[in-house]
């Protein structure tokens, strides 16, 4: 283990006492944060869920002319996503989560 | 955590991010799993994204004129600001002829004014258009009743010196935007900001303004919808034309012409949300509720931004038949109203019960709101589907 890796992994148990600290228990309800298996769910673990959580992607039920609008306006707003993952990331929110997909 | 500003986690999401980790962190968070923890204070909310807070007030805890802080709803763009009071001041600049600087103490000092404000983000019921709009999916609770406290905008205005070139008063808060988004400025025309009841807000429910709700200054801009309030307010800045920025120029905006579901509209054609519609909503009984056949009672709840509610109709057949109900004594310009109704269920079934409202501008709940690209204004005609037992 290196020492960035040490140092990471030291950063992440205080992110966890932390929370554990001034989180309250399970809410009354909340949009599940499991995002399905399939091609681009890597891309928005790396690139979208930095800024926000799973929950406002899953809770979602968009076209793909809907889901290329949003991808566009996040990385107008800074996400950095290139080119080549656009179209397989499009491909992925609009399957998992089109106007067809289950109940939120 | 009265007046104190919470120690959220997203001060340590930002720490992280500065060290140059924060590339794939979601995962390791409690927050990441199937089942999101709550917000501390706010356990009976419904969390609809957990970072940033957008927390849903279920409809059946909307059961008081006043909405306890602990329950009143939640929405933000960016992550919540630490904001401390010592330190803390809110300029006042522009087109004015001094600018003012002031702090909380000193606002404290100004004449205090009052008014008891039902807050409805621009996108409650969002979740019900028909194709689905991209959003906060909320249902019927991004909506609740405080009375906020503080200092009249327009004695701020007038003690800094309005000069004649003044259209406008934009409203930006101590949070910061994301990544390269747009910041939240909000901006309001002047005629409204010099309103005796547009407040900066120092006080909701008597509390100082808690955290999640803006501590320690917030706008209060009654009866429109609730992005006008901007939270963690520190500029007010007088300016000549309509503020050049994301949230003025694109969103909060409605269609000016009929459109249909899924059409896009010319950006021409839109223009900025200001006041709330006539709407109502039941808080009992609760969609699904098993009730006794006999003697029931409906209630609910029922507003109409800048104008008053004039009646409440209640239907207990599917909408066939209306009946008036009764509108409760708290009564205030830009508060809701409730309304009860009690009736008797001889016949076991399934019933669907609803609610409409009118407002004295002779404006009526819809069946169908017009569908538009935000999804802004949802205010069908509430229903509620019960099972009457023997």
């Amino acid at each position: 283990m290196s020492k960035l890796d040490i140092k990471i992994l030291k950063l992440c148990c205080a992110l966890l006492a932390a929370g554990a600290a001034v989180w309250g228990g399970p809410p009354a309800s909340a949009v599940r944060q499991d995002l399905p298996a399939g091609p681009g769910v890597e891309t928005v673990r790396a690139k979208c869920i930095g800024c926000h959580e799973a929950d406002l992607i899953v809770s979602q039920r968009l076209s793909p002319a809907g889901w290329t609008r949003e991808v566009e306006k996040m990385v107008r707003w800074g996400a950095v996503v290139s080119d080549a993952e656009k179209e397989p990331l499009v491909d992925y929110l609009s399957k998992s989560f089109g106007p067809g997909a289950k109940p939120k | 955590m009265k007046g104190q500003p919470r120690r959220s986690r997203r001060s340590f999401i930002i720490g992280a991010g500065q060290a140059g980790a924060a590339a794939g962190l979601g995962r390791l968070l409690p927050g990441a799993g199937a089942q999101a923890p709550a917000i501390k204070g706010k356990e009976k909310l419904i969390v609809r994204s957990l970072r940033p807070e957008d927390l849903e007030t279920p409809v059946g805890l909307l059961n008081s004129w006043i909405t306890p802080n602990d329950l009143f709803y939640v929405r933000h763009h960016m992550y919540a600001p630490r904001v401390e009071a010592a330190g803390w001041t809110v300029r006042i600049d522009g087109e004015v002829e001094r600018e003012l600087r002031l702090t909380l103490d000193e606002l404290r000092q100004l004449p205090k004014a009052s008014v008891a404000v039902t807050l409805e983000c621009a996108g409650n019921g969002r979740a019900y258009f028909d194709p689905p709009v991209a959003g906060i999916q909320w249902e019927k609770g991004a909506v609740g009743t405080a009375r906020f406290a503080g200092a009249r905008l327009g004695d701020l205005l007038r003690r800094a010196g309005l000069k004649a070139a003044g259209k406008y008063v934009a409203l930006d808060g101590a949070d910061k935007p994301v990544g390269k988004m747009p910041d939240f400025v909000r901006n309001v025309p002047l005629e409204k900001a010099m309103h005796a009841d547009t407040l900066l807000a120092y006080e909701m429910n008597g509390e100082p303004i808690p955290a999640l709700h803006g501590f320690p200054l917030r706008a209060i801009v009654p009866g429109w919808e609730g992005a006008y309030s901007v939270k963690w307010l520190e500029h007010v800045r007088v300016i000549d034309r309509e503020f050049d920025g994301f949230f003025v120029k694109t969103a909060y905006r409605y269609p000016t012409k009929r459109i249909a579901p899924g059409a896009s509209v010319d950006p021409k054609d839109m223009a900025p949300l200001t006041g709330l519609v006539v709407k109502s909503f039941i808080n009992s009984p609760l969609q699904g509720a098993a009730v006794k056949a006999g003697a029931a009672r409906v209630t609910g709840f029922a507003w109409a931004g800048e104008g008053h509610v004039a009646k409440v109709e209640v239907s207990l057949d599917g909408g066939s038949s209306w009946v008036p109900a009764r509108l409760g004594k708290e009564r205030e310009r830009y508060a809701w109203q409730s309304f009860a109704h009690e009736f008797k269920v001889a016949e076991p079934g399934s019933y669907l019960l609803m609610s409409r409202a009118t407002d004295d501008r002779g404006r009526v709940q819809p069946v169908a709101p017009m569908w538009n690209p935000s999804g802004y204004l949802w205010n069908a005609i509430d229903q509620v589907r019960i099972n009457v037992e023997a």
